[in-house]
């Protein structure tokens, strides 16, 4: 699993972010939370790692919750080829 | 391509160029988004410049970003074989606008977000690579991505995130001469 080497992620100032791909011209807005995890993927994590990252960061978060969620993200982010399994 | 993958200072870029008197002005926008329009408009009222579809620049300098010209597609398209194209001469870069559309009905420029802008920037950047970078292995995507990127870092921190929002018709030469 691996990001797209030339997509970029450009964080704005309220701490969301911009994912752009020049190979595609789409661009896909993300929350704080996808910004999160966007940076642990460029960082070379892996789907488990990141779901112990959110339940790390958020308290109270069940492990079903937060590995929906990332399935969710990795899964969003394969469909407009930001991420391939290179 | 292959300069670029080898640390070559100069890149292709996807662009009209402007040519006020202190330097070059890149347009960028999509194919449709109105380049060679607004090329039209500048120089019909006597605004300088030959390329509105392409140039290289040059970030073989450490302070300055250096323009050239390439041919215009449109001359090329319509047959004018009475230009030249004095490719070899540097300008330097003066100034940086992403293309778009006035719903006002006059030209205005206006702000855009950082994150637009680099976007865009690094799209004009990318372009001409679109077809051959999906062949390169891995780690040639990744190098050609690496400098494409430094050199967008470098163009939009040089200028502030602006946009230039076209109407069809006025004096665009006058307008922009006010503020370039």
């Amino acid at each position: 699993m691996k990001l797209n080497p030339f997509t970029i992620m450009a964080e704005q100032f309220d701490g969301t972010g911009l994912i752009f791909s020049p190979e595609t011209n789409t661009s896909s807005a993300i929350n704080k939370t996808g910004v999160y995890l966007w940076r642990r993927l460029e960082a070379g994590a892996g789907e488990e790692e990141l779901i112990r990252g959110l339940l790390e960061k958020y308290d109270g978060l069940s492990e079903a919750q937060a590995t929906a969620d990332v399935k969710a993200f990795l899964q969003g982010l394969r469909d407009r080829s930001y991420l391939s399994e290179e | 391509m292959n300069s670029v993958l080898h640390g070559g200072p100069a890149i292709l870029v996807h662009c009209a160029v402007l040519e006020p008197e202190r330097g070059a002005v890149l347009l960028f926008g999509e194919s449709g988004m109105g380049k060679s329009t607004a090329f039209k408009r500048w120089r019909k009222n006597g605004g300088e410049g030959i390329s509105d579809d392409m140039a290289l620049l040059d970030f073989s300098r450490k302070d300055r970003v250096f323009v050239r010209r390439m041919p215009t597609w449109s001359a090329c398209r319509e047959g004018r074989n009475e230009w030249n194209y004095p490719s070899g001469e540097e300008i330097p870069l003066a100034g940086v606008l992403v293309l778009g559309r006035s719903e006002s009905g006059h030209d205005e420029i206006v702000p855009i977000r950082e994150a637009q802008f680099f976007a865009q920037c690094y799209r004009s950047m990318f372009y001409w690579f679109i077809f051959a970078a999906s062949a390169l292995p891995g780690v040639m995507k990744e190098r050609l991505a690496k400098t494409l990127r430094t050199q967008t870092e470098i163009i939009t921190g040089m200028f502030p995130p602006r946009a230039l929002l076209t109407a069809l018709d006025g004096n665009l030469t006058d307008f922009l001469k006010e503020l370039l």
